[in-house]
């Protein structure tokens, strides 16, 4: 038998982050915004380019996520944040900067249709495809989005 | 919130993760082949599929087997070719050196000569237990997203 090579800090550091991005969006996508907010840093910041002023802080993160959050529940529609493609680069300064794809699913959803069991009419479909450029600080043994700059491929 | 005062428990080791990655593609790969017997064999002898599309759970091997044959031939004849896409592993230390995973899953079906189409996406919930250093499945629950 083989002894396996041991695993590099740039592979441990890259699976950490394709967990912290499975965690972080499972969060937003079934609601719970605390603990989503809580995969950011105090003084986080999120850019996009349907956006230009970047908000800023954990609170005003907090404003927008809790009406996203109620805009989806309200229409009924179920979402699903995939990253993919992550590109891993570790600064000098020990944050680290992931350049990912993502993806959002959305279903339709049994609203309005039977009640519990049901099945909704309507199949899966692409909602977005974006790049989300994030710099990530290690805070307390995890990983924490400082900085969020998300293009949207469908603005421009 | 101060960062001090998270309680998100850690995930699991690198070789761990990736290792439940590969054990995801053989089981999704096996599904997908047609292979229903050695899908099941990545299940407990008392494994449990359950979705909340069925208010009974499929449970043991032989019925999770049965169930397959029974699906790969209902594609067969429609001419669907299906492939499951799964992603987006959170996994966990769970108890007895077991490891709890949640995860996306997409659905991808192509009829011959024709295009794909998402048919369908879903959530789940694995509790994965070791054997023979390798894993098995002893609970699996799927939230299919179109269903309430």
């Amino acid at each position: 038998m083989v002894t396996p090579d041991p695993v590099t800090a740039e592979t441990q550091v890259t699976a950490q982050i394709q967990q912290f991005y499975a965690r972080h969006m499972q969060a937003i996508d079934r609601g719970d915004v605390d603990a989503w907010l809580d995969t950011f840093t105090d003084d986080a910041t999120i850019a996009n380019n349907t956006r230009p002023e970047p908000a800023r802080g954990r609170a005003t993160i907090a404003t927008v996520a809790r009406r996203l959050v109620a805009d989806a529940a309200g229409s009924g529609v179920v979402h699903r944040h995939w990253t993919g493609m992550a590109q891993v680069a570790r600064q000098p300064d020990g944050t680290v900067r992931a350049t990912s794809y993502a993806l959002v699913v959305q279903t339709p959803g049994p609203a309005g249709s039977a009640g519990p069991g049901s099945a909704g009419s309507a199949a899966p479909g692409l909602w977005r495809s974006t790049v989300c450029v994030d710099v990530l600080v290690r805070e307390d043994g995890r990983w924490r989005i400082r900085q969020r700059n998300v293009t949207h491929d469908d603005v421009r | 919130m101060p960062a001090e005062q998270s309680t998100m428990p850690r995930g699991v080791d690198t070789d761990l993760y990736l290792e439940i990655q590969q054990f995801y593609a053989a089981q999704m790969q096996a599904l997908d082949g047609g292979d229903a017997t050695g899908w099941a064999e990545t299940f407990t002898e008392d494994g449990v599929f359950a979705t909340n599309a069925d208010s009974s759970a499929t449970c043991g091997r032989a019925a999770i087997a049965q169930a397959a044959h029974a699906a790969a031939a209902r594609l067969a004849e429609e001419g669907l070719v299906q492939r499951h896409w799964l992603g987006m592993l959170d996994a966990r230390p769970g108890p007895d050196g077991g490891v709890r995973v949640r995860y996306y899953a997409l659905v991808i079906r192509t009829p011959g000569g024709g295009d794909p189409v998402i048919w369908r996406s879903c959530a789940g919930a694995d509790e994965l237990v070791r054997h023979d250093g390798g894993w098995l499945v002893r609970e699996r629950r799927i939230t299919r997203d179109d269903v309430g």
